[in-house]
């Protein structure tokens, strides 16, 4: 058997990092419990992707270059709490540089050690239970890129499932998108904010009173949901109900 | 006109070499390997695909049942047929005495009739298809334009799927009109109600023959 | 034609279609889910019948000219057109040439494409559609709102409505009865029709064949009792042999209405022969070329392999929220945002290629595992590329690249923009952006950025 790492390079990503620390903090948590000294690069920025889907493949690629240099310059795994932007460095970089055959092999390089937290926590270290306990009702929701980008499907509900007196509700039409999609939310609001309601509806109904995902970017989108219908539901980061059932 | 091919011949040709195409996938085999059942299971796997397409289904072990059972079904009808020398089990005996159209008749004769009776060429088991071959003395109108479709099937002739029956279909000369029938006519357009027969059969009895 | 964003306003403020299109639309994505699951070796069969594709397009001139030939062989007219105009001159030619007056159509989206009936009924002639929706679609003077099922945007009442006053029957909203009423009238019309139209699923290159599938019989129809048959079809739509066709067969209807198999697959390999009692007694294929020669020269050659079972539309988050007419042409949906801007250039279809979240639930469950997603990404370079975005957003991202690249201008940025957001909000929430930021705050909130970074946290931390 593999020899399991023993520190990883945190790519927090930019909402965390501004929006939501608090999911950095947990996430560094839950890794040094587990054993794995956590770095976190000061140099990094953001992954590029509002840019990169917005079609601005040259203002993309230069902070594109900029994080593959920078997470690079250590051999250890790159650990990114968010579905989304891990799908956006191990896969999207190959197509920004599709034309540079450098920066392409080095795409490659660092694709091959990028994980997402859960898929981390479950693949690499074997981890299914971490003895966490948590009252909680929760939904858990798929985000599209860790889902059908990723290919991650079971290990965050492993990881839920492991966790004492936490109960997964049922929720309908559960791995259909929020409808952040980042600049999406902005320029087709209108869709973007039917998508978000039909999300809601479903998740209410479900009766949970928290909202679970790996990526800051869909809780962002349903958090801001929520506070605008006024509903008390709570969204967590996985990190956190984990770091929560802890202690 | 000769000039549209011409110049979309010509501007493919162009278009072909910047076209940016998946590579091929490594590993993949060559076709999907023929299925093969047990005649029992053929049968089998056949009258559950009729029941679930809804097609009222008889199996006969004799010559002498099936011509009964296809008179029983037709008589007193005004019926649109093939040639009687087409249907199996001389299942066309049952036509005498009965009113009958066939394919020589007009077209307007021939949607007057209440039952359509025809053999096919082969079964699919798998999807529920009749495989029908149009030409002399068989009509396609006769699976097409009356309400009830009654269909004399060989027992003989159930193969598996649509591959397995494709596979003799390798030369051009050989194939005719062909098609496969799977259950009744049907639509879902309106508030995906299912309703049948909108425009073909909305009924289809199958006679399945030893 | 209204802007894309109207039409998508007009269809977010109409409750009744959201709440058809979402009930339609995951009823046939359930049915699709059992239908494969069902189905032995369905990944197998998916990848074979992508790889066939792609190796088709690879060399579509030289597949053409063989399908051509073999047509020929087989008796059947062969005829190209550069566009929807010519394709349709070229009906009408035919139709004058054989003296029709009366035509009949099965349901094609490459006539949609060419709005062949207009043409026809301004050169004199009858066009009756006989796919029922479709029916509905003429009666009501409107266009099809789904690949498959052109009125999934009507309620049984809008169309027993349409149907009462357009061909005076009694009004009932009985799916069955409207069937039954549709059945008799369109029967008529079959009878008298001299002109039997329809388009063509797959076009098999080595026997020379046309393949229909249908679920009503109108198809067949349609090339049964008119003496003249034209089948309108995409130069995209060949498979190489009858075992390609075999495993195309085994994926469409599963992909699209969850069925193993159409009710009526034809297989017409020419006119009616010596001794045979029907069939058409001349046979035609325009080959329709209208910006496809276009698509496949460039990065979203791929979306040719489509064999439009219109899964993708059902699976699409914004498909359900919209409808097909928000698109605003002939095709909608996720597989509409990438073949309408490239049959009819991104000048006017810029929009389409942004509506979608990139969510990926097209590309999983296309049943030739077309990659939409990264179709989509190419086009809005493409969009960029082309200098096509607005002015704002350029600088924006302009703006993006220059700071994001470098780390303590992007800290400094974070900082006070973090301040100047902070400013707008109450107890940590904003309630109204500005600018593009008003899409945000429009039906949801913006937490306001932490007063300490994650970076700052840290630092703290380790120093504790």
């Amino acid at each position: 058997m593999k020899e399991k790492p023993r520190k990883v390079q945190l790519f927090h990503t930019c909402i965390v990092n501004e929006v939501y620390p608090e999911v950095g903090i947990s996430v560094a948590t839950i890794l040094e419990r587990l054993g794995v000294e956590v770095e976190v690069p000061t140099s990094q920025t953001c992954c590029g992707q509002p840019a990169f889907n917005a079609g601005f493949h040259d203002d993309a690629r230069k902070v594109a270059r900029h994080t593959v240099d920078l997470l690079l310059k250590s051999g250890d795994p790159v650990l990114i709490p968010s579905g989304s932007c891990c799908d956006m460095i191990s896969h999207q970089y190959h197509m920004l540089f599709e034309n540079d055959a450098e920066y392409l092999k080095k795409s490659h390089e660092l694709s091959e050690r990028c994980y997402e937290f859960s898929q981390f926590l479950v693949d690499v270290l074997g981890i299914t239970d971490l003895g966490a306990r948590i009252n909680a009702k929760v939904a858990y929701h798929p985000s599209c890129h860790l889902l059908r980008g990723l290919g991650v499907r079971t290990q965050p509900k492993t990881l839920l499932e492991g966790v004492g007196h936490l109960e997964c509700a049922t929720v309908k039409d559960q791995e259909e998108c929020c409808g952040f999609g980042g600049m999406f939310s902005v320029k087709n609001s209108g869709i973007s904010g039917g998508m978000l309601e039909n999300k809601l509806k479903n998740i209410q109904a479900s009766g949970a009173n928290t909202i679970v995902s790996c990526d800051m970017g869909c809780l962002m989108h349903l958090e801001g949901g929520l506070k605008r219908r006024g509903s008390d539901i709570n969204v967590k980061h996985i990190s956190q109900i984990l770091a929560e059932g802890l202690s | 006109m000769s000039s549209s091919r011409t110049d979309i011949l010509t501007r493919l040709r162009q278009s072909q070499l910047r076209a940016v195409l998946p590579e091929p996938a490594q590993g993949l085999p060559d076709g999907i390997a023929p299925k093969k059942l047990d005649p029992t299971a053929l049968l089998e796997r056949l009258q559950a695909e009729f029941k679930l397409l809804g097609v009222e289904t008889y199996v006969e072990n004799s010559e002498e049942a099936v011509r009964q059972r296809v008179k029983g079904l037709i008589t007193q009808k005004s019926i649109l047929s093939w040639d009687a020398n087409q249907l199996p089990y001389d299942a066309g005996q049952c036509l005498e005495g009965e009113k009958v159209y066939f394919g020589h008749d007009s077209k307007n004769d021939q949607a007057t009739a209440e039952i359509g009776l025809t053999s096919c060429e082969a079964v699919l088991a798998e999807t529920g298809s009749q495989a029908m071959i149009s030409g002399p003395g068989k009509p396609r109108t006769a699976s097409l334009l009356p309400y009830t479709h009654v269909v004399v099937i060989r027992r003989s002739s159930i193969v598996f799927g649509m591959g397995e029956f494709l596979q003799n279909f390798k030369s051009r000369e050989l194939l005719p009109y062909l098609v496969f029938i799977t259950g009744p006519s049907r639509t879902a357009d309106i508030a995906l109600v299912i309703a049948l027969g909108v425009h073909g059969p909305g009924k289809i009895i199958a006679v399945i023959g030893p | 034609m209204a802007h894309f964003l109207d039409r998508v306003e007009t269809a977010l403020r109409d409750e009744h279609l959201r709440d058809a299109m979402l009930a339609a639309t995951r009823d046939l994505a359930s049915r699709r889910v059992n239908a494969l699951a069902n189905l032995e070796n369905a990944d197998m069969i998916r990848d074979l019948a992508r790889q066939a594709k792609m190796t088709m397009l690879r060399d579509l001139a030289g597949n053409l000219e063989t399908f051509e030939r073999n047509l020929k062989r087989n008796g059947i007219h062969v005829h190209w057109a550069r566009d929807g105009k010519e394709a349709n001159r070229i009906v009408i030619e035919i139709a004058k040439a054989a003296k029709c007056k009366r035509a009949v159509k099965s349901k094609s989206m490459a006539t949609e494409e060419t709005h062949l009936n207009h043409a026809l009924i301004d050169a004199g002639l009858d066009v009756l559609e006989t796919d029922l929706g479709e029916y509905i679609v003429q009666l009501a003077d409107t266009t099809p709102s789904h690949i498959i099922l052109p009125i999934i945007h009507m309620t049984r009442g809008d169309i027993g409505q349409i149907v009462h006053e357009k061909i005076s029957v009694p009004y009932t909203d009985d799916p069955e009865k409207l069937t039954k009423i549709a059945r008799a009238k369109l029967r008529e019309a079959f009878l008298s029709a001299d002109l039997g139209i329809s388009g063509c699923n797959f076009g098999v290159i080595d026997t020379g064949t046309i393949c229909l599938v249908s679920n009503e019989g109108n198809a067949r129809l349609c090339t049964t009792l008119p003496r003249v048959h034209v089948a309108v079809m995409g130069i995209e739509k060949l498979v190489p042999s009858l075992a390609e066709f075999d495993w195309m067969i085994k994926i469409l209807a599963r992909s699209a209405t969850g069925q193993k198999i159409t009710t009526y697959t034809s297989v017409i390999s020419g006119p009616r022969r010596a001794g045979d009692h029907d069939g058409p007694e001349e046979m035609h294929v325009v080959l329709l070329d209208n910006g496809r020669v276009n698509i496949l020269g460039g990065e979203i050659a791929e979306i040719l392999g489509c064999i439009r079972c219109g899964a993708c539309l059902n699976a699409c988050p914004v498909y359900r929220n919209i409808g097909g007419h928000a698109y605003g042409d002939t095709y909608p949906g996720p597989i509409g945002a990438i073949v309408t801007p490239g049959l009819r250039g991104m000048k006017d279809w810029k929009e389409l290629p942004d509506a979608s979240s990139l969510c990926g639930a097209c590309r999983d469950v296309c049943p030739v595992r077309l990659d939409i997603p990264r179709m989509l990404l190419k086009l809005r370079q493409t969009g960029v590329e082309e200098g096509r975005a607005p002015a704002s957003i350029k600088w924006m991202m302009k703006g993006f690249g220059i700071v994001v690249s470098r780390p303590w201008l992007y800290r400094l940025s974070a900082r006070w923009g973090g301040r100047v957001a902070r400013l707008l909000a109450s107890r940590g929430w904003i309630h109204k952006l500005p600018g593009l930021g008003g899409g945000w705050t429009r039906s949801r909130d913006m937490r306001a950025p932490a007063a300490k970074s994650f970076q700052q946290l840290w630092k703290e931390r380790k120093r504790a």
